[in-house]
């Protein structure tokens, strides 16, 4: 903590010509992996951050990301180098995080006939992938095979096709939500500050037009208030011309091109390997075995819209469901549980297609727009930013004096400081296996925590959505550590209501223990769960399937009988 | 009824034993059909919740009670297990009445039970605008009586064991050995499924006790299949457990049904009660529709379709898109009938309960389009 004095005294005659101290070193806006990212790194260099949220940490494109930190292949013949640093740090986040990641095998057929089985042959595949096998140590991944069509059947029986055979090769998933809430639980342990579902309504600017904070409102309380820093940072995302334009910047200083990914999940793991599929526009689509489900992605096209109100579109899902039911009929019939809508950053360009569009990040010092004090991060993805974070925490620590290097690497996020067994949590605390194992993978050494409470009060072990499972210790944690504020809030930390029920059996069970925990009335909980319950309908309508749709009539039904008729009035009325 | 060309009377084939074929049964036997009913999974009968919204006409009144419903003549506050006071216009008959505890400390019984946070329901109920205004207060009560092995079993089965007597007697013994002074006692739906528990609690007692309403597959939906199995014994209507596959009408009048595994059964009229998306058996094939083979979907008024091979409702996935019709559809989709239940296109084929396109989705509705149902059918 020793630097953090220092820069601070530094700081102040600098940042703030009245001699009065600014809150903190530096706002960070936007809650996504990059934001939570520069947070914690800033915060591990000994500087005082605040973070500002508009909706829920990982609401965008982090918590709607194909949930992968892969090792970036697809550089691999252009900039190796790419791929190498992409390796590493894939390696280094398993370090700082080893409860999160799980192993991906992907499974790529090669198409006997066919528009693509010319362009690259399997030998081709095969070759390539031989000179990826040379970074996969970095990462613990396990090098590539060559498959036979027989191999191919026996380890994936519902693959059909024509295939000279396959190669498989290795990445590695995470929840980007937890990824996300994990760097922020770090920082605020470590004196930094986070709000969520507070939105920045200025970007506070001196006459010469230096930056020296944010004004900022809470869209829940309607609270409102100041925050001056040395610096901010715009990490928003597919928002940062938004955010750029809240001080008075010109959108084109902090421009991106969104492009809107969809996902649609499926219940339960229908396959091993992640199965790699080719769309009608050529392009490569998957079918991911992910955490407890299955998920089909993804799409790439501009998006123009409201970037609070992402929703999938059923052509989008039609587009994903024809791509991949060519390899594997079964995502036709399968039940589909939800879809995810999220924005990518991409860097601007113009006249080229969504596909060409690079996936490469970027610093910007607004000083050059007259705005000394301001910088954006535009583009990124996932699986780098760490690497994006440690190079916009590298000129902000600069500017600010701070010698201590990034350390973001090697200190364990919360949660992976220890290993724990699940079967440890199954032995000692009387959980079920798959409630045991699902609570170690959110919470790695933390799940010990949330033992403890469901030992002081043995009614918390009870289990309140049994789809996942997550019991209402967990959820009352949540609510107490991770600053979750409502259902959904709760859901994209613990994936409460997420499974085939859809929330038809947990979603007013958890309204009732936000609110108990919160310290509000019973109503709130309520209309907190009716608002989540509208949400999830909203992202599962444009897939459902037959089976789907009786579930969905039959959770309307139940929803009715639970709160009387004139339920959807209510639901409404919440909205107030 | 007696034919006029010789003894055996007219033969009703009634699809689907939820609420509506039951009633449509029930009526066509009263009319004098001999009446045989073809049922195979649960639909939304069974995991019904134990309320009935809306107002019975006196035949259904007359039915409710048969199956062990009570029907209220002008809707009744009832607790339900999400910690809402709401109105019904007929019940369950162990769902509680708190009508019947205006004013008066009721007692939350907390069993330690994973489904039921006691504490959290109590201040639900408080809460309530009901609660407020009937000036009623909510408060726990923990008794232990549960095995450990009981906690998490579904409430059904702990039902079951509580229709042994020493289990009730030991349940009695510890509720008033527990010393609080409670005017009523709320409970959850947990207590018997051939007696009537609540009811000799009561007794007991000596003062109001009742249950919430049940979760989708608990105790109202189980008690309703035990009524229904008594009712149909009582009427002599065969039960087939098994699936419809096909349905032809014969030129010479009458309709000729295909059965998953028992065969061809024909008869002189048929009733499809075979419920609504949700009941998950409205699939007339055993196999899933192709995908089309092109890309775009058409805009459709109804999303069942009745004369070609499949039977199912529409889909996001090909067809039209709830994404555009909304998800209120579900409640509008399923077959068109006229005012007698009739399907235009098929004589002698009646659609009754969530089947019918276009109608509230109530236990009441579905009785009453049961009785009607059956009663055309069994005339015509």
């Amino acid at each position: 903590m020793q630097p953090a004095r220092q820069s601070k005294s530094e700081g102040m005659n600098e940042a703030d010509d009245t001699g009065v101290a600014p809150d903190v070193d530096v706002v960070v806006i936007g809650g996504g992996v990059n934001g939570t990212g520069v947070l914690r790194d800033l915060t591990l260099r000994g500087l005082r951050v605040s973070l500002f949220e508009r909706n829920d940490i990982a609401f965008g494109a982090s918590g709607n990301s194909s949930g992968m930190i892969h090792g970036g292949a697809r550089y691999l013949t252009a900039d190796p180098d790419v791929t190498y640093d992409s390796c590493l740090d894939s390696g280094h986040i398993q370090q700082i995080a080893p409860h999160l990641l799980f192993r991906i095998p992907f499974l790529m057929p090669i198409a006997a006939r066919g528009p693509l089985s010319g362009r690259i042959s399997l030998a081709g595949y095969d070759a390539f992938f031989s000179l990826y096998d040379k970074y996969q140590p970095l990462k613990r991944g396990k090098p590539h095979v060559r498959l036979s069509p027989e191999e191919i059947r026996s380890l994936e029986p519902g693959v059909v096709g024509d295939y000279r055979g396959a190669v498989t090769f290795d990445e590695w998933g995470i929840d980007g939500a937890r990824l996300c809430v994990a760097n922020c639980v770090d920082a605020v342990e470590r004196g930094s500050y986070v709000r969520v579902h507070t939105t920045v309504t200025d970007i506070l600017r001196r006459e010469d037009g230096r930056v020296f904070g944010v004004r900022y409102r809470d869209r829940l309380t309607g609270e409102t208030g100041r925050c001056t820093a040395k610096v901010v940072v715009n990490a928003t995302g597919a928002w940062a011309p938004i955010t750029a334009s809240l001080g008075g910047l010109p959108i084109h200083s902090a421009r991106v091109r969104p492009g809107k990914g969809i996902h649609v999940f499926l219940d339960r793991r229908l396959t091993n390997y992640a199965i790699i599929a080719s769309a009608v526009d050529g392009r490569q689509v998957f079918l991911l075995p992910w955490q407890n489900m299955s998920v089909l992605g993804t799409t790439d096209d501009d998006y123009y819209g409201d970037l609070d109100e992402v929703v999938a579109t059923t052509d989008e899902v039609r587009y994903l469901i024809e791509a991949v039911e060519g390899v594997f009929p079964a995502v036709r019939t399968a039940r589909a549980i939800g879809t995810w809508g999220g924005v990518r950053p991409t860097l601007w360009g113009w006249g080229v297609n969504e596909d060409e569009l690079s996936r490469e990040h970027q610093v910007v010092d607004h000083a050059q727009h007259g705005a000394d004090g301001l910088y954006s991060m535009i583009g990124g993805k996932l699986a780098s930013y760490r690497l994006f974070s440690e190079e916009l925490s590298d000129v902000v620590a600069r500017r600010l004096g701070v010698t201590s290097a990034c350390r973001t690497h090697e200190s364990p996020l919360p949660g992976g400081e220890q290993t724990v067994d699940p079967m440890q949590l199954v032995i000692d605390g009387g959980l079920e296996a798959v409630t045991a194992t699902r609570l170690e993978y959110r919470h790695g050494a933390r799940s010990l925590r949330v033992l403890e409470r469901m030992q002081r009060d043995p009614r918390e072990a009870a289990v309140v959505c049994p789809c996942e499972p997550v019991t209402e210790a967990e959820v009352r944690y949540v609510v107490e550590h991770e600053w979750a504020r409502s259902v959904e809030d709760v859901s994209r930390r613990t994936r409460l209501g997420l499974g085939s029920c859809g929330g038809m059996r947990c979603a007013l069970r958890c309204g009732r223990i936000l609110a108990d925990t919160l310290g509000s009335s019973p109503e709130h909980g309520m209309s907190s769960a009716l608002r989540f319950i509208d949400a999830q309908v909203k992202r599962r309508v444009c897939a459902l399937g037959p089976e789907q749709a009786r579930q969905e009539a039959l959770a309307r039904s139940v929803l009715r009988a639970e709160l009387g008729p004139g339920y959807e009035q209510s639901s409404e009325n919440g909205r107030g | 009824m007696a034919d006029s060309g010789g003894p055996r009377s007219h033969s009703v084939l009634v699809i689907g034993g939820g609420f509506a074929g039951v009633a449509a049964a029930w009526a066509a036997r009263r009319a004098g059909a001999e009446v045989e009913l073809i049922h195979d999974r649960a639909g939304s009968s069974e995991l019904y919740s134990g309320l009935a919204d809306g107002a019975a006409t006196s035949e259904v009144r007359e039915l409710a009670s048969e199956l062990g419903l009570r029907c209220f003549d002008a809707p009744r506050p009832v607790p339900t297990r999400e910690g809402v006071v709401r109105d019904a216009g007929g019940s369950d008959r162990a769902v509680f009445d708190l009508q019947s505890a205006a004013g008066s400390v009721v007692r939350v019984l907390d069993l330690g039970r994973d489904d039921w946070d006691a504490e959290l329901l109590a201040k639900g109920f408080q809460a309530s605008r009901w609660a407020r205004s009937h000036n009623t207060r909510f408060s726990v009560v923990r008794v232990d009586i549960l095995r450990s092995s009981e906690r998490r079993i579904s409430g059904y089965d702990l039902a079951r064991h509580f229709d042994a007597a020493a289990r009730l007697d030991e349940l009695v013994e510890k509720i008033q050995r527990s010393s609080s002074t409670g005017d009523a006692w709320l409970v959850g739906p947990w207590f018997g499924l051939e007696r009537n528990v609540t009811l000799e609690l009561t007794q007991r007692l000596g003062c109001p006790v009742g249950e919430t309403t049940s979760p989708p597959g608990g105790l109202a939906g189980a008690r309703f299949e035990l009524q229904r199995q008594r009712l149909l014994e009582k009427l002599s209507v065969k039960t087939t457990r098994t699936r419809l596959l096909r349905l032809s009408p014969r030129g010479s009048g009458g309709v000729e049904v295909e059965l998953a595994e028992t065969g061809v059964r024909s008869a002189q009229s048929v009733v499809l009660a075979l419920g609504g998306v949700a009941a998950g058996g409205i699939r007339l094939s055993e196999t899933p529709p192709a995908p089309p083979q092109l890309r775009v979907g058409i805009a459709l008024d109804a999303a069942i379709w009745l004369g070609s091979e499949v039977l199912a409702p529409g889909s996001s996935l090909w067809g039209a898109s709830f994404q555009r019709v909304g998800l209120a559809a579900l409640d509008q989709v399923g077959l068109r009938v006229d005012a007698r239940g009739r399907l235009p296109e098929l004589p002698a084929v009646f659609a009754c309960g969530d089947l019918v396109a276009g109608r509230a989705r109530t236990v009441f509705e579905a009785l009453e389009s049961g009785i009607l149902a059956g009663k055309v059918a069994a005339e015509s």
